[in-house]
């Protein structure tokens, strides 16, 4: 009889617990509203809850040039290195839950990201010297992913090198 | 309504004895589903999960350091077993508390960088079927226990009705945000997804036709409308209005995946058997 009670209890508390961790969550992802709820659990819900808020109109990329013994310089393909979809690989290019705001391109995750990249090519190419990394901007078009990156619309920024 | 008799619809909506095919099919759709989103990670295990890749842990952790590649393959293929097991339905509980541990390693080590929405309700899923009896029919637990995938055993409701409140409240915060987030206000938003990273050629042969602004208004008003509704639709019975919604949601999350690529919530769709009551579904099952 006790142990039903109990269990019972139990049920009723979790199921409180729920139901204030998710209106928390749903306080916030409508109208910013926090509440005394732990932040970490109602981060977590309303996580499951926000996807897509937004879309800007422009596309972006990380790339990576090595530079070699002889002076010459080349792209190299990340995509060996950051398997998946190419909206996932995208997605995981920009370090995301390393940025402490949006703008911020976290350079010293990237240099980390850009020494184990040579490390690893290293392996393949004895003769590279150095990786750069670079942001890439440019407008979208109906026509494809990559269609106008290219001058005039393409910007390109410097994040890291390392040797 | 006195205090009693909501007291009563509260206990019996939440905590009755039913029977179990709900959670049962639910518990192979959702297994299954995430046996295959996994499962087609084997190729990538050396590169997203070992030293071999370029691995960035959410936090500096002697338990988060990428792994050797051999390690790697190890740890992932009992993460696969512990799917299977929940799938087919033996140990179900500890094969969803594995999947669920192995899920936050994977999370942590390296999904993180992708930080989706899907993996957070799966994180969620399997923590509510860690604690649940998910095995009591069509699972080779009860073949072994009483001679037949069909046979059943009662179970609390209680598991069915919280993972249902989290796909309502899912679609509730999605469809409602979308009233007051400054994207959603016009059709723009989804002719830039149809250019974007996202986008399927499907979605970018779509964007080609150039098709006038207000079509895509209209499309961006039928989904926040759809949304907005959803959250209640799933729940009402009366008219056939709850098939409605399971319709537009299955067209609703194949476009999306059709469009953009973003297929993961197509599981959604199987999940829609938790808005049924348990008692109908064993009687469709007893025909």
């Amino acid at each position: 009889m006790i142990t039903l009670f109990l269990k019972q209890w139990l049920l009723q508390t979790i199921l409180l617990c729920y139901l204030t961790i998710t209106g928390s969550a749903l306080l916030y992802t409508l109208f910013h509203i926090r509440t005394p709820v732990p932040w970490t659990l109602t981060r977590f819900s309303y996580t499951m809850m926000a996807p897509y808020q937004g879309d800007t109109e422009i596309n972006e990329d990380l790339v990576a040039f090595g530079e070699y013994a002889d002076g010459s310089t080349a792209i190299i393909d990340l995509d060996r290195y950051i398997p998946g979809g190419k909206g996932e690989r995208n997605v995981r290019k920009y370090l995301r839950s390393f940025r402490r705001t949006e703008d911020d391109l976290q350079v010293r995750k990237y240099t980390e990201f850009a020494q184990l990249l040579l490390e690893r090519e290293r392996k393949k190419d004895p003769h590279i010297r150095a990786i750069t990394l670079n942001w890439h901007v440019w407008p979208r078009s109906p026509h494809g992913f990559d269609a106008l990156r290219q001058p005039p619309h393409l910007k390109a920024t410097f994040i890291t090198r390392v040797r | 309504m006195t205090a009693s008799t909501f007291i009563t619809g509260w206990n019996r909506f939440f905590f009755r004895k039913c029977p179990p095919h709900v959670l049962a099919l639910f518990r192979i759709a959702f297994g299954g589903f995430l046996l295959f989103h996994w499962g087609i990670k084997l190729p990538s295990v050396p590169m997203l999960f070992s030293e071999e890749g370029i691995v960035l842990p959410l936090f500096d952790l002697p338990l988060l350091a990428p792994p050797s590649t051999p390690v790697a393959w190890i740890l992932f293929l009992i993460f696969l077993g512990s799917l299977a097991l929940l799938t087919i339905g033996i140990f179900p509980r500890i094969a969803a508390g594995v999947a669920l541990l192995f899920s936050l390693y994977y999370f942590l080590l390296s999904f993180h960088l992708f930080g989706t929405s899907f993996d957070h309700l799966f994180l969620f899923i399997l923590l509510v079927l860690t604690f649940s009896p998910s095995d009591r029919t069509l699972s080779l637990a009860m073949l072994l226990k009483q001679g037949s995938l069909f046979a059943a055993e009662p179970i609390t409701v209680f598991p069915q009705r919280l993972l249902a409140l989290q796909i309502t409240f899912t679609y509730l915060g999605v469809g409602w945000q979308k009233l007051f987030l400054p994207g959603w206000q016009s059709g723009r938003i989804l002719l830039l997804g149809f250019m974007g990273r996202w986008a399927t050629p499907l979605g970018f042969a779509v964007a080609r036709l150039n098709l006038p602004p207000e079509f895509y208004d209209a499309m961006v008003f039928l989904t926040k409308t759809f949304e907005v509704l959803i959250p209640f639709g799933l729940w009402i019975k009366r008219f056939h209005i709850r098939w409605w919604f399971f319709a537009g949601g299955a067209l609703f999350h194949s476009s999306i995946a059709l469009l953009l690529g973003i297929w993961w919530f197509l599981v959604l769709i199987p999940a829609y058997i938790l808005f049924f009551e348990p008692e109908g579904v064993e009687k469709w099952f007893k025909r």
